[in-house]
């Protein structure tokens, strides 16, 4: 008997720790893999990298897939919100609650990306498997789309946590930098990935960042930074260089059209059209209101004859009886499935680098060369050219002229309007004329999200919105 | 391997085992048994019981053996004869193998007892009692002790122990002696001891310290139980009409919270024991463990729901507040359940070891009874309807309202901001609450059962068809089949036992898209449907989505379940058992949401949709136990050895199709245009080594030491192992101190106290690694190539969190134990909890899963008084009642400042704290709400949103009551919380900006200057002011209630009656539930705190109770 319990208590123990190490190992999860896995070869490297663009549209109505244009339209003089809510009012108005879920949606989707793509840069850079030449392409890749975030983030809103790295523990308490720092950072990311970045595109479609959508952000950026020269000098480059041709006005929505610098892809997998078109195009139906359509002021700014009229749609609703303008650069709903996929979301093309151009010649007193560029998208609009009417005008006069330009040329592309008004200086008097606007000079900035505040308590609040 | 220390622990018990067993040594031919069994007694000490009688039919023995552990030196020396034995502690028994049943010992034999009295070993006597031991139904009670009183009363060491059917015989006993017969869970019997005595029938006792409650790996009794162990039995949940066996144990439980999450057919119900002690609710579970008939039942009380709930419900409009989903409980039926016991300290829980962190949940199934076979019938039929009426505002109130917001802010009213009053026909009145959830719905349950057997076969089958709908919409409803069976089975020598046991339950819930009481916030001159009752969209300018056309949308959850158990033991002797519990468990979920064109926006181009999901989750679990029992030091020492192999696995498989050309074609998934496939799997493998000591000294000292080592797949390779541990002790100071001079009437008293750690693992799979998945829904056409993306931030680091637990006890039993007291104190301390650690969305995702350095304690105090206050032959009153005092918080958490948590905990306080600005009422001038300036710097800003109380109950408890009289029985049970909630203003905060409706309350809105107000003015545009009163202690209030749970009514016709039927029972009864609450709470129902869910219902069924 004492022998048996023996060998039973023996038998038992020896078959639990020898099955105790062994025993606890699980199958991996079949949705997943593993990061050594992910960074093990060229192919699988590739698909982590291109998932960086797949995060910019995860969520739809994200950063860049309607946000940034409606509400930075709204905030702007561009759109207007149909519903008369509170939510949509506040943007309006120009009275932010740190709460809004808009404003905060900018920013939590936004770092989720810069997650990402911090994540891919210390292991693309750690992964010895993976081929040299597609880790430095895929780095530039990335540090392009961490310096195209940063640059919407630092003018939406002024004071924002600079995060270069995957580290939660370091980033999770990180405060705020001003754009005295963003600012750099933005270049020399773009600065590395210009340096790497060829000018082919590795797609068929232009929806991966090139050599030229490097310089056309980094153009951007020395514009906004008031680096005529710089902004000259890259602008200059893409129109010159880059093999990229205006196209008809009702063709720049289209995907792979000759302005196109780089598109976002959008579209699920068998659908057509883009979040942001959603947002902007009719509610499934002509006859219901739309959510959002075009302020007056902006309809008012084409003349009869602007070509670029094909960008708004005039829709009379038969619930109410009431006629909306919509925002109509995107022709097709996502999730027009029948019609073959045709439009992809343009963050960057051709005809801003015109405009970057001429006002940087123009900030250089170089007054005819900014009027021949002005032209050059008037010619295409099919309005009467600058050059022709044989007007001398002063700096001050051009400069108007290319922000005019400006507010129609890149209507509803992601939030130029809003951008424009602020660097320049003209918010203050312009939106304070505004009758419906409660304007005050710290509207500027978008109130940080209180959440992120409760989160981390040293980050600090806006001014005006404390 | 930290394992070593625990094999140390076994070799130290093998080596006391060793002292007790003692060495035979023999050796000789033709030996009279009689001189053997002497020799074996002067050399084991054991005595031996037998007839003399016996030993003229022994057989001569030849043995020849050296150090023979007594049993095989027993087993050599028995091996021919026509005797039987037994070896009990300290004593072996023998007898004649035909002697018992039907033949009567000739009266010349004789007994013999052989004792440590006389140094011969066997003494001869003359005087014999022999008798049948048996309860109420004629059932032997096997090994019940029969001891024999003198004159006095006094005990003398005469005494024996009745056989396997129940028989004892005893020898050398005075004329005038008793006899005290005792068996553990029946009433103790003293009886004049005389030779005629014939059958001694023991009535099961009433008091409940000998109930049977049913413990980890075994069972025992209140009495010597060390730890904390309340029980819900078969009769409290029979007479409850729900049809979720956690809803029965509401109120009922000490210390334990049960929460109706709403009153949908299959909702959730919310447990938590002995107050929250996790951080983060949102990663790890703070639900107990649930074990079915020993075996871990592994949904655990997750809710169903795979994601395909969510309607495209416009979050402007409606505030998504619907929780729970369908509760994993709602395939078990509650009349197959024999007894719910709750296991809550240290002591009791240690041996699950981190699955019983939170407590454990042992629910036991009905088995047959053996020699009565019974064929009962159970049905009832009933209606529910919601109990707690809101009243909203008609359009003319409403619409007033409107306007004042509008003119206290100063803004123009335009078609498109206020459409209500400008567009739409104000002479239109729907009332939405009505339309919604007024209906009466219906509950038929039905139970069929089958249970008897032998002594060596017990069998039980039960079938079950349940039936309810809802209260939203009568053509949806919830229907359940459920079957199980259990067979027990004995081998001829009781050695080896088998238990088998099974259950099949199919769960169909055809529900609603979504809790329609949301929609009670609509404007009510908001047109929705026609004349006929057709959804219009025309107003409502949601173009997908409209609550009347939800009723077309149709969702249905198929849930199956399928367990089963082996249990097979086998008796090696009175001292050593092994056993094998082998279970097995199956479940399948079935979600299928369809959306018809039919149900949406004529004029929109959305298209039919359908999502398909299933997930299965199997699991098996084996655990071998070693169970060693012995007299040690005069004592009785039980040891438990066991092992848990744990294994699950789930796989879950989503399809989402969209593009049918028709809503017929909805049928079938190849008609879609589009199908999107997502499909994910998740292992979980558990592994434990465990022991448990339990020494009982006379019924009086009792010490439980359980120790166990944990492993677990949900950490990272290094972090995997852990161990627990718990020590238990009772002192039943009423066996050692004499009351019966100083204070009579205190018949029982224990003092019992426990400590122990246990830990935690319920954290999803996999979170340690560093993983990516692919992103399913974004692909370029022309590129093979998946995309990856990060989904979480990931730490390998993490380990187990522990919990160190204590609880002293104390427990009274007066007047003959008709009076149960207990106070019970608990102290539990959560440590290196696992938390999802929330993170600004900054830094990428909004947590991560991590140990927080904080320790969480819960205290409380637990009263529990049970009292029969009438006990007679027509009339019984039977209250029972109890009462906690639970107290919850954070005691410590190093560098809160610079966490995410700053301002969500604080150091001090509960864990469930409340940040508010404090209102400090309506500024009579502008209508205004005005707040505390806390830090007294002119301004209200952040710095004036400060901590102010908890959302805990401050106590809670139940009250039953059971009066029988004659045939009638008639229970009632109330339960109370006193606790603050949420009140209706956090759904509507006085602005008034869109076109919600809200509730009619009498509190005094300000309107014009010079108003004295309770509440600030109306406003149409949100101001600072109006948003920090969202967030200030307004829309907190009392939410304490007593309710009045559940009553039934109950009579039984008399047998007389019945029995010329052929029934040998027939009960018809009522039953209540939900049926009325005091409380102070305005504007909904104080148990969910929100008039935007359905409340729990209130249902009154009838039914009757057949047993042939």
């Amino acid at each position: 008997m004492k022998k048996l319990i023996k060998v039973l208590v023996m038998l038992f123990s020896v078959g639990a720790l020898g099955a105790c190490e062994n025993f606890l190992e699980v199958e991996r999860p079949i949705d997943k893999q593993v990061s050594e896995y992910v960074f093990s070869s060229d192919e699988t490297a590739e698909a982590a990298g291109l998932g960086m663009y797949g995060s910019v549209v995860k969520y739809g109505q994200g950063a860049f897939t309607g946000l940034f244009t409606v509400y930075l339209g709204i905030v702007a003089d561009e759109l207007y919100a149909t519903g008369g809510y509170e939510s949509a009012l506040q943007l309006r108005e120009n009275r932010l609650l740190p709460e809004h879920s808009g404003a905060s949606s900018i920013w939590l989707t936004s770092y989720e990306t810069i997650y990402h793509v911090n994540l891919f840069l210390e292991k693309i850079n750690r992964s010895e498997q993976v081929s040299a030449g597609l880790r430095a392409r895929l780095a530039g890749e990335a540090r392009f789309l961490r310096a195209l975030f940063y640059f919407y983030l630092v003018n939406t809103y002024g004071n924002i946590p600079l995060i270069d790295s995957p580290d939660y523990h370091k980033n999770g308490s990180l405060t705020q930098s001003g754009p005295e720092v963003v600012y750099p950072f933005i270049l020399a990311d773009l600065e590395a990935a210009y340096d790497v970045l060829t000018p082919d595109y590795l797609l068929s479609e232009p929806v991966r960042a090139n050599k030229w959508a490097a310089a056309a952000l980094l153009a951007r950026v020395h514009l906004f930074l008031e680096n005529w020269s710089d902004a000259e000098k890259f602008a200059r480059e893409v129109v010159q260089k880059g093999s990229y041709a205006l196209v008809p006005v009702d063709e720049v929505r289209l995907n792979s059209n000759a302005e196109a610098i780089l598109q976002f892809a959008q579209s699920e997998s068998g659908l057509n059209g883009n979040y942001e078109a959603s947002m902007l195009l009719y509610q499934s139906s002509t006859s219901n209101r739309p959510d959002y359509a075009v302020e007056e002021g902006l309809l008012n700014a084409f003349s009869p004859e602007d070509a670029r009229q094909d960008w708004l749609w005039e829709q009379v609703t038969t619930t109410d009886s009431v006629t909306y303008y919509l925002a109509h650069k995107y022709k097709i709903r996502w999730m027009d499935r029948n019609v073959p996929r045709t439009e992809l979301l343009t963050v960057l093309r051709l005809g801003e680098q015109h405009l970057i151009l001429a006002e940087a010649l123009a900030q250089q007193g170089e007054l005819d060369g900014a009027i021949e560029q002005l032209d050059i998208l008037r010619s295409r609009a099919g309005i009467t050219l600058f050059n022709g009417t044989d007007v001398t005008k002063t700096k001050e006069q051009v400069l108007d002229l290319v922000m005019d330009e400006r507010q129609r040329e890149l209507c509803f592309e992601l939030g130029h309007r809003w951008f424009d008004l602020n660097r320049t200086g003209r918010a203050d008097a312009y939106f304070s004329s505004l009758p419906y606007k409660d304007w005050q000079p710290t509207d500027r900035y978008f109130p940080i999200p209180q959440s992120e505040i409760l989160l981390n308590p040293f980050l600090k609040q806006n001014p005006g919105y404390e | 391997m930290r394992i070593t220390t625990f094999l140390m622990l076994l070799g130290l018990l093998q080596v006391s085992a060793k002292s007790s067993a003692q060495l035979i040594s023999l050796s000789g031919k033709n030996m009279p048994l009689m001189e053997v069994l002497k020799t074996i007694h002067q050399q084991s000490d054991y005595d031996f019981i037998f007839m003399v009688s016996a030993m003229d039919e022994a057989h001569p023995v030849n043995v020849d053996f050296r150090d023979l552990p007594l049993k095989e030196a027993l087993a050599k020396v028995f091996a021919d004869q026509p005797l039987g034995y037994a070896i009990e502690e300290g004593a072996v028994t023998v007898w004649m193998k035909k002697t018992h049943r039907g033949h009567t010992p000739t009266s010349n034999s004789t007994w013999s007892t052989g004792n440590k009295a006389t140094p011969e070993g066997l003494v001869l006597a003359y005087a014999e009692v022999r008798g049948r031991v048996v309860d109420s139904v004629g059932q032997p009670l096997v090994g019940a002790s029969v001891r024999v009183l003198n004159a006095a009363g006094k005990r003398t060491a005469l005494q024996t122990k009745t056989d396997r059917e129940g028989y004892f015989e005893l020898k050398n006993v005075p004329e005038d002696a008793m006899l005290e017969v005792t068996f553990i869970g029946y009433e103790q019997r003293t009886i004049n001891a005389s030779s005629t005595l014939k059958t001694v029938v023991l009535q099961q006792v009433k008091s409940t310290l000998d109930e049977t409650i049913v413990q980890a790996y075994g069972t025992t009794t209140r009495r010597l139980n060390t730890g904390n162990i309340a029980k819900v039995s078969a009769s409290e949940i029979e007479r409850q009409p729900v049809t979720n066996p956690l809803a029965a144990l509401q109120g009922r439980i000490p210390g334990m919270l049960v929460t109706q999450t709403s009153g949908i057919p299959g909702g959730a119900v919310n447990i938590e024991i002995r107050g929250r002690t996790a951080i983060d609710q949102n990663i790890t579970s703070d639900q107990p463990l649930f074990v079915i008939d020993g075996v871990p039942y592994s949904n655990g009380n997750e809710s169903l729901a795979m994601g395909l709930w969510s309607a495209a419900v416009p979050n402007a409009q409606v505030q998504t507040l619907v929780k729970g989903g369908i509760s994993p409980f709602q395939g078990i039926n509650p009349q197959d359940i024999e007894s719910i016991e709750v296991l809550k300290d240290a002591d009791a829980t240690a041996i699950y070891g981190s699955r019983g962190a939170n407590g454990v949940i042992l629910i036991t199934t009905k088995r047959g009874t053996p020699n009565k076979a019974t064929l009962s019938l159970n049905t009832y039929h009933g209606v529910s309807f919601v109990a707690s009426d809101v009243q909203m505002m008609n359009t003319s109130q409403y619409l007033q309202a409107r306007k004042k917001a509008f003119q206290n802010s100063g803004r123009e009213m335009t078609s498109s901001n206020a459409p209500d009053i400008l567009v739409w026909d104000t002479t239109l009145n729907y009332n939405y609450a009505d339309m919604f959830i007024k209906n009466v719905a219906s509950t038929n349950n039905t139970q069929l059962s089958y249970a008897g057997g032998n002594t060596l076969t017990r069998f039980s089958l039960r079938g079950g068809y349940l039936r309810e709908n809802t209260v939203m919409d009568t053509d949806h409803k919830n229907e359940r089949i459920n079957v199980s069976f259990s067979l027990d089975q004995k081998s001829a020598n009781e050695k080896f036992n088998v238990l088998f046991s099974g259950s099949f339950g199919s769960n169909i819930n055809r529900m609603i898209n979504q809790d329609m009481s949301r929609f009670r916030i609509l404007a009510p001159n908001m047109r929705m449907i026609d004349e006929q009752g057709n959804p219009i969209w025309e107003e409502y300018n949601y173009a997908t989505f409209n609550p009347f056309a939800e009723r077309l949308k149709r969702n249905t959850l198929s849930s199956k379940t399928v367990y089963a158990n082996i249990q097979p033991n086998y008796r090696f002797s009175e001292h050593l058992k092994a056993s094998m519990n082998v279970g097995y468990n199956l479940s399948i979920n079935d979600q299928q949401a369809i959306v018809p064109v039919s149900s949406l926006n004529p004029t929109s181009s959305l298209e039919a949709t359908r999502g398909q999901a299933r997930s299965d989750s199997e699991n098996w679990s084996l655990e071998p136990q070693l169970d060693y029992q012995h007299g040690l030091l005069g004592g009785r020492l039980n040891v438990l050895l066991g092992g848990t192999f744990h294994a699950t696995s789930g796989s879950t498989l989503r399809i989402d199709a969209s593009g049918f050309p028709s809503d017929e074609s909805l049928r079938r998934l190849n008609n879609a245009l589009n199908i999107n496939v997502n499909e994910s799997s998740s292992h979980y493998k558990y592994l434990a080594v465990f022991g448990r000591l339990n020494y009982n000294l006379q019924n009086t000292f009792l010490l439980n030491i359980t120790a166990r080592r944990d492993g677990s797949s949900r950490f990272g390779p290094n972090k995997r192992f852990s161990n627990f541990g718990a020590l238990g002790m009772g002192w039943i100071f009423s066996n050692t101190i004499d009351f019966s001079n100083t204070l009579p009437w205190i018949s029982f008293g224990k003092i019992r106290g426990s400590i122990g750690f246990t830990g935690n693992d319920k954290i999803p799979d996999y979170q340690y690694l560093d993983t990516w998945a692919v992103n399913n829904n974004f692909r370029y056409p022309q590129l093979s190539t998946q995309f990856l993306y990060p989904d979480k931030l990931f730490n390998p680091e993490y380990h187990w969190e522990s919990t160190r637990k204590t609880e002293v006890a104390l427990e009274i039993g007066l007047f003959n134990d008709r009076v149960m007291f207990s106070p019970v104190y608990f102290l539990n301390s959560s440590e290196n909890q696992l938390v999802n650690y929330q993170l600004p969305r900054m830094t990428g995702f909004n947590n991560v899963i991590a140990n927080l350095p904080a320790t969480v304690i819960n205290a409380g105090f637990e009263f529990t008084l049970s009292s029969s206050n009438v006990e007679r032959k027509d009339f019984s009153w039977q209250t029972d009642f109890n009462l906690s005092v639970p107290r919850n918080k954070l005691k410590a958490f190093p560098d809160i400042e610079n966490s995410s948590y700053y301002t969500t905990y604080v150091v001090g306080q509960p864990l469930n704290v409340i940040y508010t600005y404090d209102f400090t009422g309506v500024d009579p001038e502008t209508g205004n709400p005005t707040f505390r300036d806390v830090n007294q710097d002119g301004t209200i800003n952040t710095d004036d949103y400060v901590p102010s109380g908890t959302l805990d109950p401050k106590f809670y408890g139940g009250l039953q009551n059971t009066v029988i009289y004659k045939n009638f029985q008639l229970d009632f049970f109330f339960q109370f919380r006193k606790t603050i909630g949420g009140n209706y203003l956090r759904f509507n905060p006085q602005g008034q900006g869109d076109y919600h409706n809200w509730p009619i309350v009498d509190t005094k809105v300000w309107e014009k200057p010079g108003d004295i107000a309770k509440l600030p003015k109306l406003i149409a545009v949100n101001t600072t002011e109006h948003n920090n009163f969202r967030k200030s202690n307004a829309i907190y209030s009392d939410a304490s209630y007593l309710q009045l749970n559940n009553a039934s009514l109950s009579y039984r016709i008399p047998g007389a009656v019945t029995e010329r039927w052929g029934i040998s029972t027939l009960r018809i009864y009522v039953l209540g539930q939900n049926l009325w609450t005091i409380t102070g709470y305005e504007v909904g129902d104080p148990t969910i705190q929100s008039y935007l869910s359905t409340p729990p219902l209130r249902t009154i069924t009838g039914g009757f109770q057949l047993i042939f």
